[in-house]
């Protein structure tokens, strides 16, 4: 299918709007009007990457009912495998006890996964090449997935995943439990900081990942009388690990 | 579900909730506590009024330039590798996805929680292509569950009912066997409907904000259905009513920013989703096809009139939660998928005079939706506006046209005027016994129904005014006396 047989009903459409508008069809970009204000820029304007950690980790665990933990990039594989196996003792909604990781160069140069197959756990490695059903049926009953997180937000205790080949949108979604590793260079003030970058990606023309997610905590939901239930159809436990040497 | 959710009338819709005592309640208690977080995360960000006014000028500037950032948004999603169609009604938008089913062949849909979709009657074109769809938002299952109940609230649709309702529906229609425990509930939904986003053929979803940059659609979530319903199914579906959308990830920021802290008090929710396309070549999860519907169903009439400016609105349900009209009645009571004082003014432009025409008199006029906004939607001043409309093109009570036409008449004449009040005291006195009327005049039935009226003393109010002024003047004279002792 061509781009034209793609796009239905356009010209009609936009035709009315201009029209409405009492003007021609603007086809040249407007001039997007300067913010008024700085005050998005102003928030943990300055903090050290020390501050922003411990903002993160305490709203993490103060309000999002999840885990932060804060290590070295040589204890990652050690600290990967506690979190793990605490998870392995919980009561399984899932069924299974794999350990679904990122084939991220940057999540497994750091990890030994001898490590995290003892103890009853199983680990497996995303792979895109065998396709969705291969992976979707490990991800389906897994305990644990384990990402890279491109950058984590301070404020609202967020980490930011982009959809790639090595690292699947399933690894974050199906299992029980989501593990984040993310850099402490790598934490920012807020969404801000997070949308300028993917705006500097725009303006040099790059496709945007097909899927951003900017996470925070496990899945929520507070349907039923306003009462706040941890676990919905997302992950029901998240624990995020800072390295604090990187 | 279209817009409208009920053949009862107004007066009908609100005799029947105010009966509901638990509604009332949880209404009250619910309205109460989204109000104080909505308040602390606008406090605990700080420069509110600031992050308010940015609001106002991003929405303002994309309504002004509608076409171009619509151009702009569907080349850029089809240069993704997306679909895009562009609905001038909602027969032709909910057409298009039938299409699209019936393509596909599809047996069974995933949605989550879209608005627009409702208002397209979207589900009922699916079941009558003989396709199952499931709502996987907990607060829309339950409804669906239930026979279709209508939302009650736009954010929290199944706000009107308490756990052991639901339990009751979970048990009659999907063989529950648990307690009423909120927990227990949510874990048997999400183990009871893991499979149909496994199974299902398309996901549907709404869009909270495109980015016209970049052909992105975002979702703000929480629940993690909305992420199951795009990574899984081949084919998404997203529908976005045809003004929302910022301009760039930039403006994203502030308009994402202020829904997730006016919607539900946090700096972000559990989830904020941005979906470019369909999932690159060397992806293999995330959906092979992406079609973005974009949807008018009147909006360029709206954008065309002086109730522009209700198209800024993000639907964060901050007015809803502190509208006292919506407090006492219940959303149910307004008939409408779109309750509160965003729904009183969008419901009559989306749906009609004819089927609403009694939402803008929902409001006491008390101006605290304006004040919580985050777009700065004058919303009581529309509420006002749709008033005058109606009057104007008479679409008011014949009795209330009548009571307004004398009231100008007698009010135009000085001496006319004052013999009036004089007689009219005279009348009141004899006419209220016991706090009511002996008789109801048409207008104003439904209040003196409702009200016990004072015993009037025969007196016109401007006599006792003018007798009380001079009692007052030597009331002060004799306490500056008193003082000065």
């Amino acid at each position: 299918m061509t781009n034209q047989e793609r796009l239905q009903h356009r010209t009609a459409f936009l035709d009315n709007i201009a029209k409405v508008l009492d003007r021609p069809r603007r086809t040249q970009a407007p001039v997007r009007p300067a913010f008024k204000y700085r005050c998005h820029q102003e928030v943990m304007a300055g903090w050290s990457p020390d501050q922003l950690r411990d903002h993160l980790v305490d709203y993490t665990k103060n309000a999002l009912g999840a885990e932060a933990i804060v290590t070295t990039k040589a204890k990652l594989s050690q600290v990967l495998f506690e979190v793990c196996h605490a998870y392995q003792q919980n009561k399984s909604f899932n069924g299974g006890n794999d350990v679904v990781l990122s084939a991220d160069v940057r999540l497994l140069a750091d990890v030994d996964i001898n490590q995290l197959t003892q103890a009853g756990l199983s680990s497996y490695v995303w792979d895109s090449s065998l396709g969705y059903d291969a992976n979707i049926r490990v991800c389906e009953r897994a305990k644990v997935g384990v990402v890279f997180a491109e950058q984590a937000l301070a404020e609202s205790g967020t980490m930011v995943l982009y959809s790639q080949a090595v690292q699947g949108r399933a690894i974050s979604l199906l299992p029980e439990a989501s593990v984040f590793v993310v850099p402490k260079s790598a934490i920012m003030p807020r969404l801000t900081q997070a949308t300028a970058l993917l705006s500097e990606k725009a303006k040099a023309g790059e496709r945007m990942p097909s899927c951003i997610n900017f996470i925070s905590g496990p899945s929520s939901t507070a349907d039923i009388e306003l009462i706040k239930v941890v676990g919905v159809h997302g992950p029901i436990f998240a624990t995020y690990i800072i390295l604090d040497d990187q | 579900m279209s817009m409208k959710t009920s053949h009862a009338t107004f007066k009908e819709r609100i005799d029947i909730q105010m009966q509901d005592g638990y509604m009332r309640q949880s209404v009250a208690n619910a309205q109460e506590r989204m109000f104080s977080n909505r308040a602390k995360a606008a406090d605990a960000l700080g420069n509110w009024e600031q992050w308010r006014e940015m609001g106002k000028e991003i929405r303002q500037h994309v309504l002004e330039n509608l076409d171009y950032y619509l151009e702009q948004l569907s080349d850029k999603v089809v240069e993704n590798g997306g679909h895009v169609f562009f609905a001038r009604t909602a027969e032709e938008a909910a057409g298009y996805i039938e299409g699209i089913i019936k393509e596909k062949k599809a047996k069974k849909i995933v949605k989550s929680k879209s608005m627009v979709t409702e208002e397209i009657d979207l589900n009922k074109a699916i079941i009558a292509l003989g396709c199952e769809v499931i709502e996987t938002d907990l607060g829309e299952y339950i409804l669906q569950v239930d026979d279709c109940d209508p939302p009650s609230h736009i954010v929290v649709p199944a706000l009107h009912k308490n756990r052991t309702q639901i339990r009751d529906i979970f048990k009659e229609k999907v063989d529950y066997q648990g307690t009423n425990d909120p927990e227990e509930m949510t874990r048997f939904v999400r183990q009871h409907i893991r499979h149909d986003f496994l199974e299902a053929d398309i996901g549907i979803t709404g869009c909270n904000f495109a980015v016209a940059e970049t052909g992105t659609v975002s979702l703000v979530t929480n629940e993690g259905n909305a992420r199951l319903a795009t990574s899984l199914p081949k084919t998404h579906i997203a529908v976005m009513g045809m003004e929302r959308l910022v301009p760039t990830f930039e403006e994203l920021d502030i308009v994402v920013s202020l829904l997730c802290r006016s919607a539900v008090g946090l700096p972000l929710t559990g989830y904020v989703t941005a979906l470019t396309g369909p999932r690159e070549g060397d992806q293999c999860d995330g959906p092979e096809e992406f079609h973005l519907v974009i949807v008018d169903n009147g909006r360029s009439t709206i954008l065309g009139s002086e109730f522009k400016d209700i198209l800024r609105c993000i639907r964060c349900a901050a007015c809803v939660n502190t509208c006292p009209a919506y407090r006492h009645i219940g959303g149910q009571s307004y008939g409408s998928i779109y309750s509160g004082p965003v729904g009183a003014v969008l419901s009559p432009l989306l749906g009609g005079y004819e089927d609403f025409k009694e939402l803008p008199y929902a409001c006491s006029l008390c101006q605290s939706c304006n004040d919580v906004c985050p777009v700065k939607i004058p919303l009581s001043d529309l509420l006002l506006k749709h008033r005058k409309v109606m009057a104007e093109s008479k679409l008011t009570p014949l009795g209330e046209r009548a009571a307004a036409r004398a009231f100008n008449y007698v009010n135009a004449r000085p001496a006319l005027w004052s013999k009036t009040v004089k007689v009219g005291a005279k009348v009141a006195n004899a006419a209220i016994k016991d706090g009511k009327m002996l008789f109801n005049a048409g207008p104003l039935k439904d209040w003196t129904d409702s009200r016990d009226l004072p015993q009037p003393d025969g007196e016109s109010f401007r006599s006792w005014f003018k007798n009380r002024k001079q009692t007052t003047v030597e009331q002060q004279k004799n306490e500056a006396g008193d003082r000065h002792d």
